[in-house]
C-alpha cells in the first residue's frame, strides 16, 4: 500500500507535465479488467512479470480494450451488450472521455486505434438487425464521433488495425443476440460469420468465408503476427459434441488454414476459444480455452505443438518469447520453452482479455 | 458478488485439502497400477497373440486406466500422452484407418526402436488395441498383425511407465509443496487445490456429457455407434471405474463431511448396477434410453454436489470465464 501511496504522489507531481509516456504509468507490459472481491471493477496495469502497476477502478465489467501506442491512455469497452466506453489517463487514472454508442446501436467490447494513433474505431452492433458498423472517432480532437461505415456482416465483435496490411480486420461473429443478459443467439437459421477487411475509408478490400458446414462457428477473436498474417479464434455455436476447429490463419487474398486437433482434444475445449495471440517471435500462435482449462499453442503453419493445463485461462497476450495469461481466479502465466509458469496470484477475477502493450 | 467475496475470504483461511492425501493415497496408487498393468500386458503381447488372453491382460490394464485417468494434468498432458494412451473419441475414424493402413503395406515403422510412438495418436493407445483385439475387421492373422498387437502394448506400457516416473521423480513433489519458494507449477496451495478440484469436475462431467452424451445423440436420432469401448463391451464398465476414481479423488480432496457428494456417487454407482447395458446399445430403444438419461442425470448431480459441497470447502470455484465467455 505504502508503495502505491508513493506510485499516486509521484503522479500527481508530474501529472501537469505535457507528453507523458507509458513509462509514466510503470511501464505496464499488459492492460487486463478484472472483478475484484468487493464485486467492483478495475482496469490493472500489469509489469511483464505480472507485478500490478496501477489500478484504476471502473463503473461496470470491463471487456476489452485498446491502448493508445504512444500516449499512456487507453479505452475500455463495456461488455456486450454496452453502450459505453471509457478513455483513460493511465498516469493520473483521470477519465479523459466518456464515449457513448450511437443511438440504436451498442458496442461489441472491441476497439482499435489506428497505425499512428489519430484514430479510434470501435465495433458497433444495430440493436434491431444485428448489422455491424465501425464507429470512427478523431482522437485529436478529443474523441469527435467522425462518422461510421458497414463493418461488412452480423454482429461483428474484435476489431483490429493491422499496421502491416493498413487495413482494418473485422471479425464479424455473424450472431444476432438477443440484448438481455442471456443473449441468446437469435438467428442461427442464416449465421454466416466472415472474417473482413476494410480499409480506413470502409471500401471491403477482402473478405473470408468459412465453408458451409462452420458457418456455426462463430469468428470472435483476432491477433497479427508482424508479417501479417490474422490469426483469428472461433467459438461454435451448433449442437455440443461437435469436432470443430477454433483456430484459423489467414493472409488476404489467400486460403485460411484451419488448425486440426485430435478429436478428443477439441471436444475437451467445447467449442469455445476466448483469446489468441501470436508469440512475441511469431513462430506460435496460442488459443486461451477456458472452458477446457487449456492454453493451446500451435506452430505458425497451425500444427498442434502442445496445451497447458490452467483452469478458466481466458486473458492472453503476446511475450517476447511466448505468451502470457490470465485466468478468473487471479493466476498470472507466462507460457516459454513450452512450459508454463506461474508468475503471481492476485485475489481478483481477471476478466476474458489482455492488452499488450 | 457476495459470494464471490465470501468464496475469497475462505480461499485465505488455512487450506481444508488434504495433498499429501491425495497423491499418496490417491494418484501414486492409481499411476503404479497402470504401469503394472500395462507392463503385464506389453509383457504378454511380446509372447502370445491368443486374443482371449490378450483380452483379459487390456482389460485389466484399461481398468487401471480409468481408475486415474479423472488426472489429466500434469505429466500426463506432455508430450501428447493423454492422447497416446486413451484416444477417443475419434470421430473421423483416424485410428481405424491408420491401422488398416499399417497393417495392409505391413509397414515396417512398428520394427524400429521407438517407432510406435512416431504414429499418429489415434493409431496408439488402447482404443487401437481395442480395434486389434475386438474388431473383426482386424482379426489378427499374420505374424505383422502380432507384432503390431506388441509394439503397441510396448508403447502403451512405457508411457505408463514415464507417467509413474515423473510423477515419483518430481511432479508429486511440486504438487504437494504447492506455495512453497520457487514452486512456479502452484503458487499456493489454493492453486493445486484448484488444479485437482477441475480435474474433478471434468472428469464427472465427462462421464455425462461425452461418455454417455455421444451415444445418446437426440431422442429422435440416438447414436449407439458412439459409443467408448463398444468393441469390447465395456462402455458402461468405462463410467463405473472412472466415476469410482472421480469419488477416490472426491473423497480425499477435502476434509470436510461431504454427506451429498457421497450419496450423489452411490446413487449413480447404483443405477449403474442395475443398468443391463454392456455398451449402450440399449440406446436406441425409448426404455434403453430413459435409463441412461436417468444416469446421465445422477451423474450431473454429482457434478452439482461437488460445486456445491468440495467447491466452498476449498474456497476455489468453477471459473469465470468459463461460464460466461463472450
Amino acid at each position: 500500500m505504502a508503495t502505491r501511496r508513493g506510485f499516486l504522489a509521484s503522479v500527481l507531481l508530474t501529472a501537469s507535465l505535457p507528453q507523458l509516456t507509458w513509462a509514466d504509468a510503470g511501464a505496464p507490459a499488459y492492460l487486463g479488467a478484472a472483478k475484484e472481491p468487493d464485486g467492483s471493477f478495475a482496469l490493472f496495469g500489469l509489469s511483464a512479470a505480472g507485478e500490478d502497476r496501477f489500478r484504476l477502478p471502473l463503473p461496470a465489467r470491463g471487456h476489452a480494450g485498446a491502448a493508445h501506442s504512444m500516449r499512456p491512455e487507453a479505452v475500455i469497452f463495456a461488455r456486450r451488450p454496452g453502450t459505453f466506453a471509457r478513455v483513460l489517463d493511465c498516469v493520473t487514472g483521470q477519465v479523459m472521455h466518456d464515449l457513448a454508442a450511437p443511438q440504436g446501436a451498442h458496442f461489441s467490447g472491441h476497439g482499435t486505434y489506428s497505425g499512428n494513433g489519430a484514430l479510434l474505431f470501435t465495433g458497433e452492433v444495430n440493436n434491431a438487425s444485428g448489422q455491424g458498423q465501425i464507429g470512427i472517432w478523431n482522437v485529436d480532437e478529443g474523441y469527435a464521433r467522425q462518422g461510421s461505415f458497414a463493418s461488412g456482416g452480423i454482429g461483428p465483435h474484435e476489431i483490429m488495425f493491422s499496421v502491416r496490411n493498413n487495413l482494418l480486420v473485422v471479425a464479424n461473429g455473424g450472431i444476432q443476440a438477443a440484448l438481455d443478459d442471456e443473449r441468446t443467439t437469435l438467428n442461427l437459421e442464416t449465421m454466416q460469420p466472415n472474417l473482413t477487411y476494410l480499409s480506413q475509408g470502409g471500401e471491403v478490400v477482402d473478405q473470408l468465408l468459412l465453408p458451409a458446414e462452420l458457418r456455426l462457428n462463430s469468428i470472435r477473436h483476432l491477433a497479427q503476427a508482424a508479417d501479417g498474417t490474422v490469426a483469428f479464434a472461433m467459438q461454435w455455436q451448433g449442437e455440443a459434441g461437435v469436432v470443430t476447429p477454433l483456430l484459423g490463419l489467414h493472409r488476404p487474398g489467400q486460403s485460411p488454414v484451419l488448425a486440426e486437433m485430435p478429436d478428443m482434444l477439441a471436444l475437451r475445449l467445447k467449442g469455445y476459444a476466448g483469446s489468441v495471440a501470436f508469440s512475441g517471435d511469431g513462430a506460435r500462435v496460442a488459443i486461451s480455452c477456458p472452458r477446457g482449462g487449456l492454453l493451446v499453442v500451435f506452430d505458425r503453419d497451425g500444427t498442434l505443438q502442445t496445451t497447458h493445463s490452467r483452469a478458466d485461462i481466458c486473458g492472453l497476450g503476446s511475450a517476447p518469447d511466448g505468451f502470457f495469461a490470465t485466468d478468473g481466479l487471479g493466476g498470472i502465466a507466462r507460457v516459454q520453452n513450452g512450459a508454463l509458469h506461474m508468475l503471481n496470484a492476485a485475489p481478483r477475477a481477471w476478466d476474458n482479455h489482455l492488452i499488450t502493450l | 458478488m457476495k459470494k464471490l467475496l465470501t468464496l475469497l475470504a475462505l480461499a485465505a483461511a488455512p487450506a481444508q485439502a488434504d495433498i499429501a492425501e491425495v497423491v499418496e493415497g490417491y494418484i501414486l496408487p492409481g499411476y503404479m497400477a497402470f504401469a503394472e498393468t500395462t507392463a503385464e500386458f506389453g509383457a504378454i503381447a511380446a509372447e502370445s497373440c491368443e486374443l482371449p488372453v490378450l483380452r483379459n491382460a487390456w482389460n485389466d490394464s484399461f481398468d487401471a486406466w480409468l481408475a486415474i485417468s479423472p488426472i489429466q494434468f500434469g505429466p500426463v498432458e506432455l508430450q501428447g500422452r493423454a492422447l497416446a494412451i486413451a484416444f477417443w473419441p475419434d470421430e473421423r475414424g483416424t485410428g481405424a484407418r491408420v491401422l488398416a493402413s499399417l497393417r495392409a503395406d505391413q509397414d515396417p515403422i512398428i520394427f524400429e526402436p521407438g517407432g510406435a510412438a512416431r504414429l499418429s495418436a489415434a493409431a496408439r493407445g488402447f482404443f487401437a488395441l481395442e480395434y486389434l483385439l475386438f474388431d473383426e475387421a482386424f482379426t489378427p492373422t499374420s505374424s505383422y498383425d502380432c507384432a503390431l498387437i506388441a509394439a503397441l502394448g510396448d508403447d502403451l506400457a512405457q508411457q505408463a511407465a514415464a507417467v509413474l516416473e515423473a510423477w515419483q521423480g518430481g511432479y508429486a513433489e511440486t504438487l504437494q509443496t504447492a506455495g512453497a519458494e520457487g514452486n512456479l507449477t502452484f503458487l499456493s496451495a489454493r492453486e493445486a487445490q484448484q488444479a485437482l478440484f477441475t480435474a474433478l469436475l471434468v472428469a464427472v462431467e465427462f462421464n455425462a456429457d461425452t461418455r454417455l452424451g455421444r451415444p445418446m445423440g437426440t431422442f429422435e436420432r440416438p447414436r449407439p455407434l458412439r459409443a467408448e469401448s463398444r468393441r469390447a463391451g465395456r462402455s458402461l464398465r468405462n463410467v463405473a471405474l472412472s466415476l469410482e476414481g472421480a469419488a477416490q479423488l472426491a473423497r480425499r480432496l477435502t476434509t470436510v463431511e461431504t454427506p451429498n457428494t457421497t450419496a450423489a456417487f452411490a446413487h449413480a454407482q447404483a443405477l449403474i448396477a442395475d443398468l443391463d447395458d454392456p455398451d449402450f446399445a440399449g440406446v436406441a430403444t425409448p426404455q434403453g434410453r430413459f435409463k441412461l438419461e436417468a444416469l446421465q442425470q445422477a451423474i450431473r448431480s454429482i457434478r452439482d454436489a461437488i460445486l456445491l459441497e468440495i467447491g466452498p470447502s476449498l474456497g476455489v470455484v468453477a471459473g469465470f470465464n468459463a461460464s460466461d465467455g463472450d
